[in-house]
């Protein structure tokens, strides 16, 4: 049994919770610490976070140290919401937290913190029964609301709609100036933004299960839609919803006696959440009540070996690039032998390249990726691709990597550029590894040049410098035989090791 | 038949005179014959402490409202001045009933067995005179400050609750300066040195009694010498309340509690809002003392006898005479955890309850006290109200600091009267390395809850207690309380939650089993009556059994009313305030009220709903009171465990029962004793829990292993 602790440092709350984590009994909170925080208020209303939301950030952060020294913890993480980085002064925000707390905040990019949300909800016993029929997993944000969509277990798209919390309290409190009918125009146009999502993504798919997830839901929302069921039938779902309005709301504060915070908020969820059971149309609604916080968990169980998972967080990647060059219709047979080949001379270099498991996610992802760009224009392709890849979310992918699989994917086809082009944008680390990856791609790239999948039962070894490749054709491979070289010497510049074709001759 | 409003006035009765009702039954215990002579005196003195403090409370409170204009009728309908009236008739019946228990029973009983305590200091013999003499001039004189009042000089100032002398001097005629206007007589005043003991020990009289003579009429005696050059025409001691509760008590009238801030701002020293003189004082004396106190003529009270009985308390105190004593009872240890069982192995055996004080409270001193060595554990949190002077508890909790646990302490400062105390003790712990919170904002924390975290091997293991007293184990020798102990995952997460929220977090998307006040305690109460209330109505069984110490919210009373018309059955146990009525036709027929005032303060509070069968319990720290429903941090949780139940059950069933110490309210709202059936014997039931206690902490024999029997003596023979 080991102990974990998460802090998130979100835009409306500081939450702290602590985990027993054990590979038999899995997640288990011990200690929640929650406070809501006027982060993202500033940072609307000044561009700035506030001296007094700093202070009271980092009170909040050293009772939270507290705890966890109290229940001595064997790790934690303090990590912060992307919107941090909206406040002007969000650099010399973390530093005052390091100076006051000893914490090193790590800031979230925005897929970075949907996965994590993703994750907690993916670890969820029950899930993966879920999406084996068919499910969308809904992530409403402050800015965007976050919709994937599964079916027989695979994730077939990731799609952002710029409809969150806040921007549908700011249209309805724009609307609510001048129009009388201000919620219906609100409604009609979440309607109409979901409507096309519906059409162009859930054509032949009926989602049978509704999963929710809530990142900067308040507390207080939370409960107010909580049932104390986690699976709720979509018609008590309606019914609940349709129930929650501006006087409901009031006359829970009176019963209640308590004060909602953020209760502006409330409604255009609720909106949301409305429109959204309308439109998908789900049996089943289900809401596990996790967040970031038990995503941080997970992923450190899992990297830690802490945990095993029973999702299979890699395939949902895989999967989710296959489904992105269906839709931009790349020529199947021939990714499937890339993804192969590519695999193979990945697995074959392993002691000399030094890349690990992730990296080798990332060929694999370039592989089925790298022309997805002929989908707009031949001649433009790479930068197609490029473009297409950074506007597609890929589930379980962090923005950099993502960056990371455009890039080299651009660079199959134009050339490289000098690291000083791209220093801006990654490390030296991150460039040899595009370099590297570029180089296998290059060579998987050329036995299949044809696209014609000749290439019978490959094996490849490395012997004496050489990468051998031994293959079996069943045509001529004048084309492939002819184009190797130049991708070999590429390959050979990167690792110094001459990749060698070794035709078996059939007889 | 029309229908019945029952928020109607005339069904409630004022709190106020519900408590002076509940005075006067503690009185009725100093008239029990049965009762040993010093027992029955501590009675009296009980009464006159209570009554100190409520009219520096609630009267106080009163006259502050009566002041602002208040005139908001209470629960049953009556104005401030309406009540302050009502309070005084009532109080100088139960002051002279007091006096007259005093001085016509009891002092001449004591006599008789040999406590003599002088009225007239003729009655002293010449050797107890001498002694008098040489312990005045060496004792006391030192520590007189005698006060003059004339043209030059302002009336002094005299402190609240302080028992003083008030006479009239006269220059002497051989006096130089003197004759001039000789008619005139000063005033002045002495103040009775609180330093001193209130009774004076005297050398025993022939017979050897013990003999005691009271201060103020030492000091009184030698008037003369404090004004030398005067004549003492008159001297009289008497005793102020005053309305100095600048913390106001914020019952009921909250909507004016700023004009009453401004009130209190104007005037520079409390109001006198009761002037206690004796009987017999110079008429001339009094006008001075009236004049110059503002005080109202009905606010002056006459009594017969020496003013302030508290010091009767020191009287049951007095060396020897235990014969004259209650036996007192040892509180035995309960059969699960006895001293040295490692407390948390036992809770993980299962929840345990705790009934004091017939049980010792020594396993929640013990509870503390191990987790501040235990190795395992990580943090202790626990709430403190009012803890005795050197606390075993607040050691432990220091230690467990200085051992590296994670120590919070939330210290209720607003605990009436103790504020300095509290302070002292709350910076001890901090400097300890405890993280002490100071209470919350406008809320008095009341709850009463610890909670220990443990790493075990298999994870996180929370034990928690849960309490309806305080943390003190001085009146845990004194209060009826109970407690319980447990280490279900439930209560524990509620317990963090508890704790989280008090250290200022977010509430928890949801409880598990507490239920915490001034969240979700009255929708709770309100909810568990409306279900059997429905359950009636479906001609179910439909009982309510209810011990508190007071009842007096009116939206709970209202649903009780409306529970009796329906046809729950309503017990209600209730030690002190009930603004609740009984026997009403239509309205509270169903309803039974009974009061237990015995030896121990009755103080826990049980909660038991029928629930057509599947019974729930409750139990927790908050009465049926406004304040403690809205103004307090409260909890309430529930007890589950069948055996647990099946105990808490009994203690409801055996105080049913009582036919030796209950009083039940009557239609007409008096209260009367209740009186055990023609031929059968009287059962009080705290002698029942004491015995209970007794024969359960007697450990199990097991004849099979020791194949030997213990025979019982004669002289082990009690008679039960």
């Amino acid at each position: 049994m080991k102990l974990f602790a998460s802090i998130y440092i979100g835009s409306y709350e500081t939450t702290m919770k602590v985990f027993e984590i054990d590979k038999k009994k899995g997640v288990k909170t011990i200690d929640t610490l929650k406070l809501q925080s006027d982060v993202i208020k500033d940072v609307l209303k000044f561009g700035q976070i506030m001296p007094d939301t700093t202070a009271k950030l980092c009170r909040v952060l050293l009772d939270m140290k507290r705890t966890i020294e109290g229940y001595k913890v064997d790790s934690y993480s303090v990590v912060a919401g992307p919107n941090i980085r909206l406040a002007s002064n969000s650099l010399i925000i973390l530093e005052q937290i390091k100076v006051n707390t000893g914490f090193t905040v790590e800031v979230l990019s925005n897929s970075e913190q949907r996965f994590l949300g993703y994750q907690a909800v993916a670890s969820q016993e029950n899930f993966d029964e879920l999406i084996g029929e068919s499910a969308v997993l809904i992530d409403i944000g402050g800015i965007s609301l976050q919709i994937t969509l599964f079916s027989k277990g695979k994730i077939i798209t990731t799609q952002h709609l710029s409809l969150g919390t806040v921007s549908v309290s700011e249209n309805l409190r724009k609307l609510g100036t001048s129009s009388g009918n201000y919620l219906e125009q609100t409604y009609e146009m979440i309607y109409k933004e979901l409507e096309v999502f519906k059409t162009m993504f859930l054509r032949d798919i009926e989602p049978k299960y509704m999963i929710l997830l809530g990142v900067q839901v308040s507390t207080i929302a939370e409960r107010v839609s909580g049932f104390s069921s986690k699976n709720i039938k979509i018609k008590d779902y309606l019914d609940y919803l349709n129930k929650i309005d501006k006087k409901f709301l009031q006359e829970y504060e009176i019963n209640h006696e308590i004060y909602l915070d953020n209760d502006n908020l409330v409604e255009p969820m609720v909106m949301l959440y409305k429109v959204l059971a309308n439109t998908m149309k789900p049996e089943i609604v289900f809401a596990p009540g996790v967040s970031v916080t038990e995503g941080m968990a997970f992923n450190y169980g899992y990297n830690k070996k802490w945990l095993i998972s029973t999702h299979d967080f890699d395939n949902d990647i895989i999967s989710a690039a296959w489904a992105i060059s269906k839709r931009y219709g790349s020529y199947q047979p021939h990714l499937k032998a890339l993804f192969k080949l590519s695999s193979e001379i990945f697995d074959a270099m392993k002691k000399y390249h030094g890349m690990g498991k992730r990296e080798r996610i990332l060929i694999q992802c370039i592989a089925i990726l790298h022309d997805c760009g002929k989908y707009i224009s031949l001649s433009e392709a790479s930068s197609c691709s490029y473009t297409i890849i950074m506007s597609s979310e890929i589930l379980g992918l962090s923005h950099k990597e993502r960056e990371l699989i455009a890039t080299t994917v651009e660079f199959n086809r134009k050339p490289v550029e000098p690291f000083e082009n791209l220093s801006d944008r990654f490390t030296q680390e991150e460039y040899l590894i595009i370099l590297k990856l570029l180089a296998i791609l290059k060579v998987a790239n050329a036995l299949d040049r044809s696209h014609k999948q000749k290439i019978k039962n490959v094996s490849m070894r490395i012997k004496d410098r050489e990468l051998v490749i031994s293959i079996e054709a069943n045509s001529s491979l004048a084309l492939e035989k002819g184009l190797f070289k130049k991708n070999a010497d590429y390959f050979e510049e990167i690792f110094s090791i001459k990749p060698v074709l070794k035709e078996n001759v059939k007889l | 038949m029309s229908k019945i409003n029952l928020s109607d006035a005339k069904y409630y009765d004022n709190r106020e005179l519900s408590w002076l009702k509940f005075e006067l039954r503690v009185l009725g215990e100093a008239m029990v014959k049965e009762l040993p002579i010093l027992e029955r005196v501590k009675f009296v003195s009980i009464t006159s402490s209570n009554l100190d403090e409520f009219f520096m409370v609630r009267v106080a409170s009163l006259k502050d409202m009566e002041h602002a204009g208040y005139t908001k009728p209470d629960i049953a309908g009556m104005t401030p001045t309406e009540q302050l009236i009502a309070i005084n008739e009532k109080t100088r019946e139960l002051v002279d009933s007091q006096y007259n228990i005093w001085g016509k029973m009891l002092n001449p009983l004591l006599k008789e067995q040999g406590i003599i305590l002088y009225d007239k200091y003729e009655d002293l013999n010449r050797e107890q005179l001498e002694f008098i003499d040489s312990y005045f001039m060496s004792q006391i004189y030192p520590v007189l400050t005698p006060m003059a009042f004339d043209a030059s000089r302002p009336f002094p100032l005299i402190r609240n609750k302080s028992l003083n002398i008030a006479a009239l001097i006269e220059k002497k005629k051989d006096v130089a300066g003197a004759g001039r206007d000789s008619e005139e007589v000063e005033f002045a005043t002495v103040q009775v040195p609180s330093v001193l003991p209130r009774f004076v020990t005297l050398p025993a009289d022939d017979k050897n009694h013990d003999c005691f003579i009271l201060l103020e009429q030492v000091i009184e005696h030698n008037m003369d010498k404090l004004f030398l050059n005067y004549n003492v025409v008159a001297a009289s001691p008497y005793r102020i309340m005053r309305n100095a509760d600048f913390s106001i008590d914020e019952e009921g009238a909250e909507d004016l509690l700023l004009e009453i801030e401004k009130q209190i701002k104007s005037r520079q020293w409390g109001e006198v809002i009761r002037l206690e003189v004796e009987a017999t004082i110079n008429k001339k004396l009094l006008a001075i003392l009236k004049k110059n106190l503002g005080v109202n003529e009905i606010d002056i009270y006459k009594i017969k006898g020496p003013i302030d009985l508290t010091f009767l308390m020191k009287l049951y105190g007095i060396d020897g005479h235990d014969n004259l004593r209650q036996p007192s009872f040892k509180p035995q240890d309960n059969p699960r955890l006895r001293p040295g069982e490692k407390i948390f192995d036992e809770i993980k055996k299962g929840d345990i309850l705790l009934h004091h004080p017939y049980e010792t409270f020594n396993p929640v001193v013990d509870f503390i006290a191990q987790a501040a060595f235990d190795p395992q554990v990580l943090a202790i949190k626990q709430t403190l109200y009012r803890v005795s002077g050197n606390s075993p508890i607040i050691a432990s909790l220091a230690h467990a600091a200085e051992n590296g646990k994670q120590v919070t302490v939330l210290v209720e400062l607003k605990a009436r009267f103790d504020e300095e105390n509290n302070i002292i003790w709350a910076k001890k712990l901090e400097k300890a390395g405890c993280h002490v919170i100071y209470g919350l904002v406008g809320l008095k924390t009341h709850c009463k809850i610890a909670l220990v975290v443990r790493r075990e091997e298999d994870g996180i293991r929370r034990y928690v207690h849960l309490g309806t007293g305080n943390y003190n184990d001085s009146t845990a020798k004194l209060y009826t309380d109970c407690g319980m102990f447990t280490c279900n995952e439930k209560y524990g997460e509620d317990a963090t939650a508890v704790f989280n929220m008090l250290s200022g977090y977010s509430e928890p998307a949801s409880w598990n089993k507490l239920v915490v006040a001034p969240l979700w305690l009255r929708n709770t109460f309100v909810n568990l009556i409306n279900r059997e209330i429905s359950h009636a109505k479906e001609g179910k069984e439909a009982v309510i059994v209810a011990k508190m110490n007071s009842l007096c919210d009116k939206e709970i009373i209202e649903k009780l009313y409306e529970a009796s018309q329906a046809g729950v059955k309503i017990h209600l146990i209730i030690r002190g305030i009930c603004c609740l009525r009984t026997g009403i036709e239509g309205v509270s027929e169903n309803i039974h009220v009974t009061s237990i005032v015995g030896t121990y303060l009755e103080h826990a509070r049980i909660f038991y709903f029928y629930n057509n069968g599947a019974e729930d319990i409750f139990m927790g720290s908050a009465d049926w009171m406004p304040r403690n429903l809205d103004r307090r941090v409260e909890i309430i949780f529930p007890v589950e465990d069948d055996t647990l139940k099946a105990k808490v059950k009994h203690i409801l069933d055996v105080q049913l029962g009582d036919n030796l110490k209950a009083y039940e309210m009557t239609e007409d709202g008096s209260y009367v004793r209740i009186k055990a059936p023609r031929g059968k014997k009287q059962i009080g039931a705290q002698d029942t829990f004491c015995k209970e206690a007794k024969k359960h902490s007697e450990p199990e024999i097991d004849f099979i292993k020791k194949r030997t029997f213990t025979p019982i003596f004669a002289s082990e023979v009690t008679d039960d």
